[in-house]
């Protein structure tokens, strides 16, 4: 491919070109050219020769700003998170080729994740846990102290108020002990205070290593006392603060955190550790041994707090409380408030004032606890079966969700255990509530037992579907609490017969199957309800069906027949006066029209189903789900404001039943992201989908196809926002997702490369936006040949092919689009197959081969008229014309030339397709130039095209003959 | 030309097992060495940056005194190449190095990294001419090395590389040529992307709420 050299240009020339390359080349040759990629190459090899850790630039999105500490397990940096504009601290652990596959590092990550999955108000906020460079980093909320210790000391509170802030603390421990983590290294150093007066834990389950302390301060060398414990060597922990099966080495729980949350209770309570030593030996000797000190004389403290402080203190783990909760109840003061109430679900609320209501008046009358009612619905070994199912899928999700529906159900069946209680009671303790009432409502709790019971068995035979679905579904079970306040008239009134009963279980068993993602069985099972319901005076269950069988329709897209649906249901519902079925029918009616973008017809809807809504006593659920359809008719109608108003309504009503936390904000949050959008708030779109990706990340953990798509939707909103440097990253993680998953989603791997290919053309970074280019090819070329995600992706290969110079290549894949036909394909996908044989065209051009470009070039000219879209036609044959007249150049015929490029530019006519319209004026220019060299239009074309050229941001060529180019 | 003095004295103590001294040099020639591979080579970018200091300090090629630090590095480098793209291209014949360019050894750039249009077009026009003219005018214009630097470089006399110069720079400008005009020809950009962007929003927001 080496051309046979013109005849050399003289000396000046030469130098004229030399200063034109060097000052392209200023800037190409500068550090900031090295590119992250270079900087991370240098910082890796500096690191291999010379040993040297140099503090990353970089960890994943957070840009590095100092270094807080270093320990045993790693380096803490303060970092910026671009992305979210906040400080946030990194702990980086260290990377160790022997342990890095050991069982103790795959618990730390894993503890790690758990924990990032947790979010409580007294444990720090871990934000990601991720690898960089091959190490794990966990990122979390930063917090500058100052520690409990040192609080003590500046502050000098008084007991009840040191209590408080352990109590605090000890919630925090509770809660992650729930979500079986450990924190192994519990002393006053690792409890922060807050700015807000909260305590958080933090330095959970890391601090293991050589070094006591996860985090000393740099420069300062750890005291005498820390290194004599250095020398023991794998022991955990401070010794001071540890546990006697700790110092043993023998297999450590949550009870050994409560050991030395005591430790540090005590010690704070009363200025003195309770195991004395002269030494830490002495120390260690006397916690094995069981040697506790009395408190000294006059502080104040209560027996009851000293007793529970030596209970959990004792040396054997059996004889300490079962858990922190148990601590916890004995610490606190019986005769003040309880203040659990602000933290937790609704469900655990109820169980509290249920209970205090109970003491209150002498709990020993009138109900049993009713355990027996929901034996073998949801119990322990209900869990295991579920978890064993789940994690048969192989879905890398599966333990997660499964964790999660289990920490629901166990929730529902304590809210359920509380509303059956509060029933029983409101009528033979309270004597609020007539008998008949009092079965209606138990009937209704029973009911609500035996639909769980459908949805558990689900979940026990859970195979790949129910797992990616389930999540919905737990986020739908029903609220006992609905029938705890259920009024004496109404539906659940009704007799039980028979065959009420069988109509029943089919609804009951669509809802479950609906629930588990089985969408056509779901269909059946409501379409055989439905059958028999007419036949029998049921209103209440037929309309229930016709909703369900909605629903399953609208999953397989079956939208018109689905409308007809809701349509039977809410006629049924009005004429038998079904307030709340009537409300829910209007809803998913209005959705229904809201996603086939009728925006006319699903705020109709919306309005009927608001009026429903208004004749609802408690509307609970129903007043959510309509402030956000009311929000999906804005989106549908394109306002934004209108939408966000809602959405933000639906949230605050949601948070205010299910707390912030809930992964049932997930929807109004993609609602109140997309509102954002279409307000053209692009910091506020990405914040929005940063919480859906943060709180679907802690439901499914990594890998699952929605956290794939939050991926992608957070990497769209930061490359519509302009910053495709941050676009990258997630845009990269979803690309993994969907291509790991494979199946249905690899279109959203075409189209996740393709949104890359344009990240990497704006970050300047050719290689990547090739191999994108390429990687979208290659997934798409399983799809039909008229695909337009296929044609998308091939035609922008062939692009970035062309322009590395590959023109052959590039023709390869112009020749696969040029045989598609336009006729019946949206704009861009016609225009793309119609401009690839042009191309061809093009590419024969350019090798001289002008008999098979004009082939090419007059075939293109015909299939552009084929393009429906006036503007892309246009576009497409003053294309074809702008070539025509090059090759009609080339092939000596220079009036024609001339002729066709004022076609082409008439075609062109005045839309705003700048580039092309330079390329049909030079074209033109040279073309009368070989005609006429004195012709004025000659220089007038010129110039205009400069002007037009550099106005695009383009340089204007030097100009050069291409026969001096040689023949390639 | 001047020796260096720094350099060799760092040179000196890292052969001496002084890390930190190996560290410093190493960060002072450490963006020269990667900017010559980087246009080069695919694969291996990262084991021919550290052969290259590793080859220093072991003292593998012997180190002229006549020549600075600079000039053995880039010395040390160029071999290595060579016998990258002779391993790379073991079953078939010897490549040379004065007829193939980067872009016909089938090697993509690791990064092109120039970011205006014009200065990526000198990139891709330098990968398209013969290896050894490509590193003839990189040394030139990046290194801005003289003739007899580059002549120690890669160890031939200074005549050959001043007329190496001159052909290089010909052949560059020819590149530059072609590639700016055949960009100019074409008319490949599809125009629809950001409307395919702005529609593939919508189809992701109801996959979404297909879920929920």
């Amino acid at each position: 491919m080496i051309d046979t050299l013109p005849d050399a240009p003289n000396g000046d020339d030469l130098d004229t070109f030399d200063e034109d390359v060097q000052a392209r080349l200023k800037g190409a040759a500068t550090d900031e050219e090295l590119g992250i990629e270079g900087q991370r190459l240098r910082a890796r090899l500096r690191a291999k020769m010379f040993g040297v850790d140099a503090a990353p630039l970089k960890i994943g999105r957070y840009a590095v700003l100092d270094t807080l500490g270093r320990g045993g397990m790693g380096v803490v940096y303060a970092a910026y998170d671009e992305a979210l504009d906040r400080r946030v601290a990194v702990k980086l652990l260290q990377r160790d080729p022997d342990t890095d596959r050991s069982p103790g590092n795959d618990r730390l990550l894993r503890e790690a994740q758990a924990l990032a999955r947790l979010s409580h108000p007294n444990v720090v906020q871990v934000y990601e846990v991720g690898t960089f460079d091959g190490r794990v980093f966990i990122a979390m909320e930063f917090l500058p102290g100052p520690t409990l210790r040192t609080w003590k000391t500046t502050h000098a509170p008084k007991w009840p108020e040191v209590l408080a802030k352990y109590i605090q603390a000890g919630e925090g421990l509770a809660a992650a002990h729930a979500h079986g983590v450990v924190h192994r290294d519990v002393k006053p150093a690792n409890l922060l205070l807050g700015a807000d007066g909260r305590v958080r834990v933090v330095d959970f389950g890391l601090a293991r290593g050589i070094e006591p302390d996860a985090v000393t301060p740099v420069d300062t060398p750890p005291s005498a006392f820390d290194v004599a414990i250095t020398q023991t060597g794998d022991v955990m922990g401070t010794p001071a603060y540890m546990s006697p099966e700790q110092i043993k080495m023998g297999p450590v729980d949550a009870r050994s955190d409560q050991f030395s949350f005591c430790v540090a209770l005590y010690e704070a309570l009363f200025g003195v550790r309770p195991f004395a030593g002269e030494s830490a030996t002495d120390v260690m000797l006397a916690i094995v041994e069981g040697r506790l000190r009395e408190p000294p004389r006059g502080h104040g403290v209560p027996p009851r707090v000293v007793r529970a402080l030596q209970r959990g203190l004792h040396v054997r783990p059996d004889e300490r409380f079962v858990d922190m909760r148990s601590l916890l109840d004995r610490l606190r003061d019986p005769t003040a408030p309880r203040r659990r109430l602000a933290w937790g679900v609704a469900a655990a609320t109820l169980v509290i004032l249920v209970w205090l209501a109970a003491r209150g008046r002498g709990a020993e009358v009138g109900c049993p606890t009713f355990d027996d009612e929901l034996a073998g619905i949801w119990d322990d070994a209900a869990a295991q079966t579920m978890t064993e199912a789940f994690t048969a899928t192989g879905r890398p999700y599966a333990t997660t969700i499964a964790a999660n529906a289990g920490a629901r159900l166990d929730r529902w069946v304590d809210a359920w255990a509380a509303g059956r209680k509060d029933v029983c009671e409101a009528t033979r303790v309270r004597s609020e509530q007539s008998d008949a009432l009092h079965d209606v409502r138990v009937g209704c709790l029973l009911r609500q037992r035996d639909a769980v019971a459908r949805l558990v068995d689900q979940l026990t035979r859970a195979d790949e579907q129910v797992v990616d679905h389930a999540w919905q579904g737990l986020a739908e079970l029903p609220e006992p609490r609905t029938c705890v306040t259920a009024p004496a008239q109404g539906p659940i009134t009704a007799k039980t017969t028979p065959v009420r009963a069988r109509v029943q279980s089919w609804v009951d068993d669509a809802g479950a199957l609906l629930f588990a993602g089985r969408a056509e069985s779901a269909e059946r099972s409501a379409g055989r309800a439905i059958e028999e319901a007419m036949s029998l005076d049921a209103p209440d269950l037929l309309a229930d069906a016709y909703v369900l069988r909605g629903r399953a329709r609208t999953k397989r897209e079956g939208y018109a027949e689905a409308v007809e649906d809701f349509t039977t249901a809410i006629d049924v519902a009005e004429a038998n006066r079904l307030d709340a079925r009537a409300a829910t029918g209007w809803i998913r009616r209005a959705k229904v029209h809201a996603w086939i973008d009728d925006a006319e017809l699903a705020r109709a809807d919306a309005r009927r189903a608001q009026a429903a809504v208004d004749r609802l006593d408690t509307p609970g659920v129903v007043a959510e789900e309509l402030a956000i359809v009311l929000g999906d008719v804005a989106v549908a109608a394109g306002q934004g404001e209108e939408a966000l108003t809602q959405y933000e309504r639906a949230q605050a009503l949601r948070t205010a039943r299910v707390g912030p936390e809930d992964f049932s904000q997930v929807e109004i949050l993609i609602g109140i992201g997309r509102a954002h959008e279409l307000r053209g708030d692009a910091v506020a779109t990405i914040a929005a989908y940063e919480e859906v990706e943060r709180l679907r990340g802690r439901l499914f953990g990594e890998g699952h196809p929605l956290v794939g798509h939050d991926q992608y939707r957070l990497g769209q909103a930061h490359f519509s926002a302009g910053a495709p440097e941050r676009a990258r990253p997630h845009l990269e993680a979803a690309a993994v997702t969907y291509t790991a998953l494979g199946g249905p989603l690899v279109v959203w791997a075409v189209r996740t490369h393709v949104l890359l290919t344009l990240v990497a053309r704006q970050l300047g970074d050719e290689a990547m936006s090739l191999r994108h280019a390429r990687l979208a090819a290659r997934l798409a070329a399983d799809r039909p040949a008229g695909d337009v995600d296929r044609i998308t992706a091939v035609s922008l290969h062939a692009e970035e092919l062309s322009m590395q110079g590959r023109w052959d290549d590039a023709s390869v894949q112009w020749r696969e689009l040029a045989e598609v036909s336009p006729t019946g394909l949206d704009a861009s996908a016609a225009g793309a197959v119609v401009l690839a044989g042009i191309n061809v065209g093009m590419a024969a051009h350019d090798r001289g081969d002008e008999q098979e470009a004009l082939t090419w070039i007059e075939r293109g000219r015909a299939r552009a008229q084929l393009i429906d879209d006036p503007d892309m036609r246009a576009h497409a044959v003053a294309s074809s014309l702008q070539g025509l007249a090059r090759v009609q150049l080339a092939l000596g015929r220079p009036d024609a030339a001339a002729t066709s490029a004022g076609e082409g530019l008439a075609a062109l006519g005045d839309r705003p397709i700048d580039d092309l319209r330079v390329r049909l004026w030079q074209a033109r220019a040279d073309a009368l130039e070989a005609v006429d060299p004195s012709d004025p239009e000659v220089a007038r074309l010129r110039t205009d095209a400069r002007a037009k050229l550099e106005a695009l941001g383009g340089v204007w060529p030097e100009r050069l003959d291409p026969d001096d180019a040689g023949s390639g | 030309m001047a020796a260096a003095p720094p350099d060799l004295q760092l040179l000196a103590q890292w052969r001496e097992g002084d890390l930190a001294a190996g560290d410093r040099l190493f960060d002072r020639h450490f963006a020269s060495i990667h900017r010559f591979f980087r246009n080069k080579v695919g694969e291996g970018l990262e084991d021919l940056v550290q052969q290259t200091f590793m080859a220093c300090v072991e003292g593998k090629e012997r180190f002229r005194s006549d020549s600075s630090f600079r000039t053995y590095l880039f010395g040390v480098a160029h071999n290595l190449l060579r016998e990258h793209y002779r391993t790379r291209r073991r079953t078939a014949a010897s490549i040379d190095f004065a007829e193939t360019s980067a872009e016909d050894t089938g090697i993509g750039p690791n990064t092109l990294v120039g970011k205006r249009r014009e200065q990526r077009l000198l990139l891709e026009a330098l990968r398209r001419i013969p290896i050894d003219s490509q590193i003839v005018l990189e040394l030139y214009y990046w290194e801005e090395m003289s003739a007899s630097e580059t002549a120690a470089v890669l160890g031939l006399p200074e005549g050959t590389v001043r007329g190496r110069v001159r052909r290089a720079k010909l052949l560059l400008k020819q590149q530059l040529g072609r590639l700016a005009l055949s960009t100019e020809e074409l008319d490949t950009t599809v125009g629809g992307l950001e409307g395919w962007a702005a529609s593939l929003r919508e189809v992701l927001a109801k996959a979404d709420d297909d879920e929920s």
